[in-house]
């Protein structure tokens, strides 16, 4: 079930309905509820992995009541290192098993090794990734003795299997999250009108911006041995926004569709291209995936406590694993690498934490200087995308290597360009909507500074419209379901 | 939680009144740029305006024909009067199995054919029926309850947007005063739904998308138009008209619907007739000349006699 089909849109009333409704009872049975939809809603994609995911539930769930009855620390240790290993194992042979059957295979044949290619043919469940993630946290957590087991079995379920979040993240934290769900919730309106106007928002990045740009970033990624550099370098750019579109329009769904029950989740985007250097960038970008690599890969690697050395090799860790977290390929591999090397010249001249607060705060206008940070950096953002979205390491070099060449001087020409650029006219729209509102969680909170209720509606309809008019016929499932 | 609700309700209306208004603006920007997700153009395309109002004073006929352009390009009324047989030409651009459905839950009653001609190639299996729904959605005289379902089931931006503008217009009794030529180019509207044209083709033929399979909501309407008829007892025959050897050789999805076509008893292929030119016969890569129809329609009525 996608956030932006008409199923959902059957879906999310009746629950919510049902829910607040229950709510004048129990906060017991609210939750018991959201678990059976949650599992609903996960089933609409194939119900065999329902199974998956109650045994990872289960697992996660065991293991940390049994490392807290363990009565030595041996004890602890290895429920731990079980719970991990068998929640690291599924995500290896679901994910990464072919990977590493393949790249064994073509390192042998390096040295004139022939080798029978043994590979798996199974279909990615999808969301694992992220409700491992969930898992995990909450067992170091536990390991760690910084929260205690949860010890109701469906309170702890519905953390990890919460519907908004099942598919595509937010990665939430027990911390953060455990606690909403343990607590009687009441409705509130501004909450409720605001998580309406977040699932609006996130709407429009996704159907408007992210599908549009699809149309023609598949286009000319698909075709791109025939594209002149010039057609290369716009593809690139589509897909620059077709992911953010993609990514962050899911997470304001999701956050959004979250505030509607009552519960906030953790905010995942920052206006990350209005960043000034590619610190800033990560700081905006999936936050949620950022720090959770920052608090169990980073600091206990030894984050940048130890020498120059240790920093840089903790660097490219992170950023490598964060790259092969999105996907079993080289591709993803070398993207994580080429944002480490960006990262390097600012961690090198301990700049990497110069810009926290937000651009031009207070101001309408950047300066020229932040114009230019903010141009570089969107730059190699967008560079950096070529790897993720091409389909092989040789296919981004080519197309890396055309955008670098004279051909980059080209007409640009390809089928539907006279359409595409109406789609830079929409990107440029909503480029000035997230400006405007870059102060704000999303952007279109800042109009809740509007008092005039006729033009909030008035926006809201234009929105609305623009959504109607201009979409692509066919849905397009979000791009971080495949992770 | 009231008030939320209560409000939530106001602007759902207020914004579904405004979102109306909007794209009756809209309507006026013809291109479809600007305009990619709403289709209104009534009297525009291949004569359907002409032919849905047509249709609304013809009276009785032995033969309906059915189907997509391949049907009103290659079946003359002239030429079946001629061997003594009325028949009615209900095709439209792009139609498929979903719009022959409607067309005949309408107008079969009024017609009353002793034979229904359902023209069918693999195009009319494998296309989704957005093209023909807008057609249909724009043309046709009323609106009624199949039309609505129809989009619903499409559940296509475009189709409801279309129909929107198309109900916004019929409920003020708007008139678009849509007012048709019965000569477009070097096509002749005839009485009876039928476009005649007598160019020679030139033309080359596109490659179709690989990896085309059927649309299974073309075959479950396929079986329902099958029943109904049957119900009613009119005789069904499938037949594909004339194309050029061209055609077919840039198509290989027909392969698949052969395979299919093959179970039914009452499917009469002429989809490579023999005689026939690729130039003189035809005027594109797939639709039949005057030149063609005459010789193609002349064979298909020894096979129609045999049959009847």
């Amino acid at each position: 079930m996608l956030f932006n089909s008409l199923l959902f849109l059957g879906f999310l009333p009746l629950v919510f309905t049902i829910y607040w409704l229950l709510g004048r009872k129990s906060y017991k049975l609210q939750n018991a509820f959201l678990l059976i939809a949650s599992y609903y809603f996960y089933s609409c994609w194939d119900w065999r992995f329902l199974f998956l995911l109650m045994f990872s539930t289960l697992l996660d769930y065991y293991s940390g009541l049994m490392m807290q009855s363990a009565k030595n620390q041996s004890r602890k240790k290895l429920w731990f290192w079980l719970s991990i290993l068998i929640n690291l194992g599924f995500l290896g042979v679901f994910k990464y098993f072919n990977f590493f059957s393949e790249s064994f295979v073509n390192f042998l044949s390096l040295f004139g090794i022939k080798s029978d290619l043994v590979t798996i043919s199974v279909i990615l469940p999808v969301g694992i990734s992220f409700y491992t993630f969930h898992g995990l946290s909450y067992v170091i957590d536990i390991y760690k003795n910084r929260i205690p087991p949860e010890r109701n079995f469906i309170d702890y379920a519905v953390f990890v299997s919460y519907f908004p979040l099942l598919v595509a993240g937010p990665i939430e934290r027990a911390t953060h999250l455990l606690p909403q769900i343990q607590r009687q919730r009441s409705f509130n309106f501004d909450m409720a009108k605001s998580g309406l106007r977040q699932i609006l928002w996130g709407l429009f990045k996704k159907i408007l911006i992210a599908d549009n740009c699809a149309e023609y970033a598949n286009l000319i990624f698909n075709n791109s041995e025939q594209m002149p550099g010039s057609t290369l370098l716009l593809g690139a750019l589509f897909f620059t926004f077709q992911i953010y579109g993609d990514f962050s329009g899911y997470s304001d769904i999701a956050l959004g569709v979250s505030k509607l029950f009552g519960i906030e989740l953790l905010r995942n985007f920052a206006y990350p291209y209005f960043s000034r250097d590619i610190a800033e960038f990560w700081r905006r970008w999936h936050i949620s995936l950022s720090t959770w690599f920052r608090d169990y890969l980073y600091i206990p690697l030894g984050g940048s406590k130890g020498g120059l050395g240790m920093k840089i090799r903790n660097t490219f860790i992170i950023f490598i694993v964060s790259g092969f977290w999105h996907g079993a390929n080289w591709t993803f591999i070398i993207w994580g690498a080429l944002n480490a090397l960006y990262f390097m010249p600012l961690l090198l001249s301990n700049r990497n934490r110069n810009n926290l607060e937000i651009v031009a705060q207070g101001k309408f206008m950047p300066s020229i200087n932040e114009i230019f940070n903010m141009g570089i950096t969107f730059l190699l953002t967008m560079l950096a995308w070529i790897f993720f979205r091409a389909e092989s390491v040789s296919q981004a070099f080519q197309i890396i290597g055309e955008i670098f060449s004279t051909s980059i001087f080209n007409q640009i020409h390809f089928m539907g360009l006279s359409r595409a650029l109406l789609v830079l006219f929409l990107i440029a729209f909503f480029m000035i909507i997230e400006w405007i509102g870059r102060e704000y969680h999303f952007a279109l909170e800042s109009l809740t500074k509007v008092n005039n209720v006729a033009v909030r509606w008035s926006f809201y309809i234009i929105i609305i419209f623009l959504i109607g008019i201009f979409m692509p016929t066919k849905e397009t499932p979000f791009i971080y379901f495949q992770f | 939680m009231k008030s939320f609700s209560k409000r939530f309700l106001i602007f759902f209306v207020f914004a579904f009144f405004s979102y109306c208004l909007l794209l009756l603006i809209w309507n006026f920007f013809p291109s479809s740029n600007i305009n990619p997700n709403l289709n209104f153009s009534q009297g525009q395309g291949y004569f359907s305006y002409t032919r849905l109002r047509e249709i609304e004073d013809f009276n009785g006929a032995d033969v309906l024909v059915i189907g997509s352009s391949h049907a009103y390009r290659g079946f003359d009324p002239r030429i079946f009067k001629a061997n003594g047989l009325k028949i009615f030409n209900l095709g439209s651009s792009a139609q498929t199995p979903l719009q022959s459905e409607i067309l005949l839950n309408r107008y079969l009653y009024k017609i009353k054919p002793k034979v229904v001609l359902l023209e069918v190639y693999p195009g009319s299996l494998t296309a989704d029926g957005v093209e023909s729904s807008l057609d249909l959605i724009s043309n046709l005289r009323t609106i009624n309850l199949d039309v609505i379902h129809l989009v619903y089931k499409m559940k296509n931006i475009k189709l409801v947007n279309t129909l929107i503008i198309r109900l916004i217009l019929d409920l003020f009794e708007i008139e678009t005063k849509a007012l048709e030529p019965k000569i477009k180019g070097k096509n002749n509207y005839i009485s009876g739904g039928y476009v005649e044209n007598y160019s020679l083709n030139s033309g080359t033929c596109q490659n179709t998308e690989s990896g085309l399979a059927f649309n299974m909501e073309q075959i479950a309407s396929l079986n329902r138009i099958e029943a109904n008829l049957q119900e009613q007892n009119i005789k069904l025959i499938y037949v594909s008209a004339p194309v050029t050897s061209n055609f077919v050789a840039k198509h290989p999805e027909y392969e698949l619907f052969y395979n299919f076509m093959k179970h039914k008893s009452n499917y009469l292929n002429f989809t490579q007739l023999e005689n026939l030119d690729n130039e003189k016969n035809f005027f594109d890569c797939d639709h039949l000349n005057q030149f063609g129809v005459e010789i193609f329609n002349k064979k298909f009525l020894n096979f129609l006699r045999d049959s009847l």
